[in-house]
């Protein structure tokens, strides 16, 4: 989780009728927490992740906690009351709304023939996800669950030898519609893969030399393996009704050779909550 | 039998001083005393109403108000709380039922009697409006029906004395 916290009480304090957690993601088991109730909960527009699960002090249950899950398609309206002076039983910690992805997030997820040798072997980088959340102190008089769509550009790519592969790893976490455009303005020919990771536990050993865990992901093609010559373009199009539900976009980009430099593979990519 | 004018409005001076021995104190002579105009802006201020954002800190039960003249509250939850208030010095906790829990958004009002208290206790940092409407005291209303009392019987005895010329 990042640090400091926000603070919910300054959102009260500053005269805000909300308060917003909008963080990057720091790595699996992210939880965050609030000394204030609230009259509803929804994403936030920027949020990446798309299920959030919200724990908060319930006197009704036997444990003193209960949980709900917000999602694009489903806010929570009532009043849920923060209890920062009572304690939870058992942790004996401060009954505080405690909010945490549902989503996985696992920054040491590596594709399935990702070559893992060091010097030589591929290189990957995350768009790292967004947790966003927002506490209503009032009620709202209509929420819209829906996020924001998301555009992301790209100029290079990375390579540490010759023909090794570049991944990229982009949040997809229940989004309805993506759009894939790249272009290759490098001087050789370049072969793009899209594929959709959607992140398990996995008990196998490791699978490789230097794998630092097993690829634990269920992985689905969106776009098999093209080569894209020197000056052309391509484009795909990604439906969750027809192309299933993923964690990450996960795409690939093997050059011929080393390029000589890594700027002018252009890579634009759209996501959004509509079914476009 | 009609009373002559001037004896009337000595009556009227004479009973007000008289009924007020604080006002009494205080008239103005020629030497000495607060102007009377300077007196009734003084007057006016103590009933004038007060308007502020309280905001309460989860724990023990807070004084919130000390009544020193009637007063009407109104307090306004502006977060989510929980808050609840009451004229009893223990309300904790929150949701026990020994004060009111305030709704966000949704004014309370209570009438407070001269000397009383309210509390307040809450379950989290919270933002509650409070209007304080100070209610003249009986002393103070007395007064001006006096006031009207006298000018009714002064004007009822002008017309007697017009109606006999």
């Amino acid at each position: 989780m990042s640090y400091p916290q926000p603070d919910s009480n300054a959102s009260v304090l500053g005269g805000q009728n909300f308060f917003r957690i909008n963080t990057m993601l720091q790595g699996p088991g992210d939880i965050y927490e609030s000394d204030q109730g609230s009259l509803a909960v929804a994403l936030g527009p920027d949020s990446d992740i798309a299920n959030v699960n919200v724990y908060y002090f319930d006197e009704l249950v036997a444990s003193r906690v209960n949980s709900l899950q917000i999602s694009p398609d489903r806010s929570f309206v009532g009043l849920l009351a923060a209890h920062p002076t009572e304690n939870y039983p058992v942790v004996n910690l401060p009954g505080r709304v405690l909010i945490a992805p549902a989503d996985q997030f696992d920054s040491s997820f590596r594709p399935a023939t990702f070559n893992f040798t060091v010097g030589v072997g591929d290189v990957i980088d995350f768009v790292t996800p967004v947790l966003d959340v927002i506490q209503y102190f009032s009620q709202p008089p209509s929420l819209i669950p829906q996020r924001s769509d998301k555009e992301y550009e790209f100029e290079s790519i990375q390579q540490s030898a010759a023909l090794c592969t570049y991944w990229l790893v982009v949040p997809a976490y229940g989004r309805k519609y993506a759009s894939f455009n790249f272009r290759n303005n490098l001087n050789q020919s370049v072969s793009i893969g899209i594929t959709g990771a959607k992140l398990g536990v996995s008990n196998l050993p490791a699978a490789a030399a230097g794998d630092a865990r097993p690829s634990s992901a269920v992985q689905g093609v969106i776009k098999a393996v093209t080569a894209v010559a020197v000056n052309a373009q391509l484009s795909s199009v990604y439906l969750a009704s027809t192309m299933g539900s993923w964690d990450y976009f996960v795409i690939s980009y093997t050059p011929a050779l080393l390029p000589t430099s890594n700027f002018g593979l252009a890579t634009h990519i759209t996501v959004s909550d509509d079914a476009l | 039998m009609a009373m002559k004018p001037g004896n009337l409005i000595s009556r009227i001076a004479s009973e007000l001083t008289a009924k007020n021995k604080e006002q009494s104190r205080s008239t103005p002579t020629a030497n000495s005393g607060a102007p009377a105009a300077a007196r009734r802006v003084e007057s006016v201020k103590q009933l004038q109403a007060d308007a502020y954002d309280y905001f309460t800190v989860p724990g023990p039960t807070a004084l919130l108000y000390s009544a020193e003249r009637y007063a009407m509250v109104t307090l306004t939850l502006r977060t989510p709380g929980p808050v609840a208030v009451g004229t009893r010095a223990n309300l904790t906790p929150v949701n026990s039922g020994k004060g009111v829990r305030l709704v966000t958004d949704e004014p309370f009002v209570i009438k407070l009697d001269q000397g009383t208290r309210l509390y307040v206790v809450s379950g989290a940092v919270s933002r509650v409006s409070v209007v304080i409407d100070l209610i003249p005291a009986t002393s103070d209303i007395g007064l001006e029906r006096q006031v009207v009392a006298l000018l009714t019987e002064l004007n009822s005895n002008i017309k007697a004395m017009r109606s006999t010329r």
